[in-house]
């Protein structure tokens, strides 16, 4: 029996046990499937650049595989992920600082490119354009609630910020992409 | 009293959460299995590392057993005993933990080596 066909007919709660239990690989390598796109998403939204997107959502899956036993499975798998992928993120930013190398994020051309998705309509390119504009917070706390599904009380936990700089560091976001946009249109 | 650009603003709010909603996905194209290759490779390398600690610390413990049983006092004894007994206790904890089954030949060693010693005595 295809092995393939095994996993995907499993449930997320599934494949991380099994993922957890029997070390499995291909229980894990499901989850990546299912994951990478959002997660690399989430992180070029942070980082601005694609293949430094793509590497440290690399990073984010092997820590998560590395930490699966610690995922109590008390949130979503993705909030779990993004969590970790938030604090990649937090450590590449500081180690950039840091350095203070010809890399450093701010400098990068902000440049959104149509192939690297599956899809995007030109409404979607316009707000992904706009979201660049925000802050680093800003960016991360209007993706986790509004394109991830998470609680702000969850984006509160991943941001390492009291609930309340949650709501406004949101609402702040929100009204910058209104002038940004109403500004285009 | 309502500003000029609040219904459009608001309109243009709504817009802006039905977009957010459903956030654009990235391609695959290979992305999956290359992070898999990699997991894979972390995972084999963390097992040769663990291999080969465990191969060091057997062969020390098995130098060890050996340099005290050249001795003949009762504290070389009991020393060499605490060994064995520390040995048994890793056995135990590597059925326990079924990391490898080679990881329980390797604790197994010293035993075997210390079994031949008593039996050859």
């Amino acid at each position: 029996v295809n092995s393939n066909a095994i996993f995907a007919s499993m449930n997320e709660q599934e494949l991380v046990q099994r993922a957890r239990s029997q070390n499995d690989v291909g229980a894990f390598s499901t989850l990546v499937r299912q994951h990478q796109g959002g997660l690399r998403t989430f992180m070029f939204r942070l980082c601005k650049d694609y293949s430094l997107a793509d590497d440290l959502a690399q990073e984010t899956m092997l820590q998560a595989h590395k930490k699966l036993e610690r995922f109590r499975g008390d949130c979503k798998f993705s909030t779990w992920l993004f969590s970790i992928g938030y604090r990649c993120f937090l450590q590449h930013k500081r180690k950039v600082e840091r350095e203070q190398t010809k890399h450093d994020m701010l400098s990068l051309e902000l440049q959104i490119n149509p192939g690297c998705y599956q899809s995007i309509s030109a409404s979607q390119l316009d707000l992904e354009r706009a979201m660049l504009q925000l802050s680093d917070k800003e960016r991360a706390a209007i993706s986790l609630c509004f394109s991830y599904g998470c609680s702000h009380s969850e984006a509160s936990d991943i941001l390492q910020i009291p609930l309340g700089t949650v709501k406004t560091t949101i609402a702040s976001g929100k009204n910058k992409l209104i002038g940004l946009l109403g500004a285009k249109k | 009293v309502n500003k000029p650009n609040s219904g459009k603003n608001h309109d243009l709010s709504l817009q802006i959460d039905e977009l957010l909603k459903s956030p654009p996905v990235m391609a695959d194209r290979g992305y999956s299995e290359a992070t898999t290759l990699l997991i894979e490779n972390e995972m084999k390398q963390a097992k040769i590392q663990f291999m080969t600690i465990a191969i060091i610390s057997s062969v020390l413990t098995l130098c060890l057993v050996s340099v005290l049983y050249s001795f003949s006092s009762p504290l070389v004894d009991t020393a060499t005993n605490a060994i064995i007994n520390f040995n048994v206790l890793v056995i135990a904890e590597s059925i326990l933990s079924i990391v490898d089954i080679s990881l329980l030949a390797f604790a197994l060693l010293p035993l075997f080596c210390v079994g031949i010693v008593r039996m050859t005595e």
